[in-house]
């Protein structure tokens, strides 16, 4: 069985070879982050970028949508400037579709981190396939006859 | 759609808040924003406008405890209620676990609340979700107004289903724990095994 640290450790080292060091988020199309290369990003900021890269990526694609083209045109997204900026690309493995976000800032020459992001891209694609194809689909119910005390224990937070 | 990981043991789930403008969609968010603290959840992000209609969602990542194990996090969204967002709407249903209607509770919205709902059951169909599988819970919001419809009424008008429901007064909070606790008993009691 694939595991998601497996999962990580492959992707930081395709990273890691192609001498990507900035930020990178990789989500799913509902947001959730499956990969993020960046210690500084707390878990609640992480899962914010996640939400809004994929709430952004589709609205743009909505936006797209009013004016199409051929499907063999392969889209980015990218808000920048001359040095620092965000780009994402979209991502399909396991027949699901994931968006890889680039965070960047003082780049010197940001075409060319794009351009290895582009190119690392497929080799994500690939880490992603053999952990999301391991996955055993099953029908079992994950928590069967959850209590009212079970789920009271994990609101108390909220003193309700 | 959930993810579940059982090699960091985490579970993590949409609850998207629907319903008509101006029903109380964001203030129910922001209450449980403003109850919880800072290591249980984000911050809360507001895509809106100046005069703070929701534009495209409101977007709070809630971390509860662990259940049998697992780390449950919630990712809590609204949809902008005003008719002309539809795109938007259907955007943010996208791998949806749970659903709270948030009906406003005032007689001239009961137009509104109809039109809501069935524009939900709608972009639900069309993104292949089996409405009578997907947790919904109902939440008859403003009754603290004096201008409500029956409880009675809403629920024969607006839950067909016989969906559990709650009244609520989002800007004060009360029914707002409720119906979260039901939506989210129901989201994890129907998540299904996997990687």
């Amino acid at each position: 069985m694939v595991d998601k640290d497996t999962l990580r450790g492959s992707i930081a080292r395709v990273l890691e070879k192609n001498s990507i060091e900035s930020t990178l988020i990789l989500a799913r199309q509902d947001g959730v982050v499956v990969f993020e290369q960046d210690q500084e990003i707390s878990e609640k900021d992480k899962q914010t970028l996640g939400a809004l890269m994929a709430g952004a990526w589709q609205a743009a694609e909505a936006m797209a949508n009013f004016f199409p083209v051929e499907e063999k045109n392969f889209f980015r997204l990218g808000f920048d400037t001359s040095d620092s900026g965000i780009y994402i690309l979209p991502i399909n493995a396991s027949s699901e579709k994931f968006y890889l976000g680039l965070f960047f800032k003082n780049e010197i020459n940001p075409a060319i981190l794009k351009n290895k992001l582009r190119n690392v891209s497929q080799q994500i694609v690939e880490e992603l396939s053999i952990y999301f194809d391991a996955r055993e689909s099953m029908e079992e119910p994950l928590f069967e006859n959850i209590t009212d005390d079970e789920i009271e224990k994990i609101f108390s937070f909220a003193g309700v | 759609m959930s993810f579940v990981n059982y090699q960091t043991k985490e579970v993590n789930c949409k609850i998207v808040f629907y319903g008509p403008g101006m029903g109380g969609k964001t203030t129910n968010i922001q209450y449980v924003y403003k109850k919880t603290a800072g290591d249980s959840r984000g911050d809360m992000i507001s895509l809106s406008t100046e005069n703070e209609r929701t534009l495209f969602f409101d977007f709070l990542p809630l971390d509860l405890g662990e259940i049998r194990g697992f780390k449950t996090r919630f990712h809590l969204y609204t949809v902008p209620g005003q008719v002309f967002y539809e795109a938007s709407r259907k955007l943010i249903l996208r791998g949806v676990d749970g659903i709270v209607f948030v009906a406003d509770s005032q007689v001239e919205r009961m137009e509104a609340n109809l039109e809501s709902l069935q524009g939900m059951e709608k972009n639900l169909k069309e993104q292949g979700y089996d409405i009578d599988q997907l947790p919904i819970v109902m939440q008859w919001n403003k009754r603290d107004l004096p201008n409500v419809v029956s409880i009675e009424e809403l629920e024969r008008k607006l839950n067909k289903r016989n969906l559990p429901s709650f009244e609520s007064i989002a800007t004060d909070g009360v029914g707002v724990f409720e119906t979260l606790k039901t939506i989210s008993k129901l989201v994890l009691m129907n998540l299904k095994s996997g990687l």
